[in-house]
């Protein structure tokens, strides 16, 4: 899937490759590749912006 | 999927927007590419009404059947980035893998909006050249995907750009040995990225 009319979509097939190669090049560098995970504070912090 | 669903997606986007350095929002907002909807729905109808609402031709329905597999969309005309939230793609995943897929999405779509926009016809024309130097697994993803190859550069800045900023949650901002200097270089001149 690429540019339907002037629109791009994204597959979510591709962002589960893309994590999927993400976490290879991360383990490559010697780093952990789990997902660091948006804190409570962020989340509370976004929504009390949003509201 | 829940109301309460619904709006934790939509938090978690605007959790992967505030992690967007200042400079590359500013850039995108320039562009008017700083907004963005989250729904769920298919997004072939979706962006179809979108466009007709905006005084713009709609989608045929091939056009929105081909959508079927689509988590998100930016759609130029609109200036507008819409996700679907309960995409198939995304069912069953925890909390902490749902706002992994969402948030890469995001740096994806608005890298591939900085992307359209900035990108020189030089830029767009070395894209099979470009594809060449990319690691492995992500030539494998853009090839894989079935893209033009006026499309590489495009999906390089948005693939490699997603993988950045996944790699700045752990405070790490320079260029990866992985990855190749040119394409970084090229990151670096169409996204604003700094290391």
């Amino acid at each position: 899937m690429d540019s339907i009319g002037l629109c791009h979509a994204v597959k979510g097939k591709t962002i589960a490759q893309l994590l999927a190669v993400g976490h290879e090049l991360l383990s490559s560098e010697g780093i952990d590749p789990a997902w660091v995970p948006f804190t409570e504070a962020e989340r509370a912090e976004a929504e009390s912006r949003s509201a | 999927m829940t109301e309460a669903d619904l709006r934790r997606a939509d938090t978690t986007v605007r959790l992967a927007w505030g992690q967007v350095p200042a400079a590359h929002s500013e850039l995108l907002k320039e562009i008017g590419a700083s907004q963005w909807q989250v729904v769920n729905e298919p997004l072939g109808p979706v962006v179809d009404a979108l466009l007709r609402s905006g005084g713009h031709p709609g989608l045929s329905r091939a056009a929105q059947a081909a959508m079927v597999d689509a988590v998100a969309v930016w759609i130029v005309q609109l200036r507008l980035m819409v996700l679907d939230a309960g995409h198939e793609s995304l069912e069953g995943l925890d909390d902490r893998s749902y706002d992994e897929s969402v948030a890469t999405t995001a740096w994806h779509e608005w890298a591939h909006a900085l992307s359209i926009e900035l990108c020189s016809r030089e830029d767009v024309a070395a894209g099979p050249r470009l594809l060449e130097l990319a690691p492995e697994g992500i030539r494998e993803v853009i090839r894989g995907a079935g893209y033009h190859p006026k499309q590489y550069t495009h999906e390089l800045v948005a693939n490699v750009y997603a993988l950045l900023m996944y790699r700045r949650r752990r405070n790490l901002s320079e260029r990866p040995e992985w990855l190749n200097e040119e394409i970084y270089e090229l990151v670096m001149r169409v996204t604003g990225w700094t290391a």
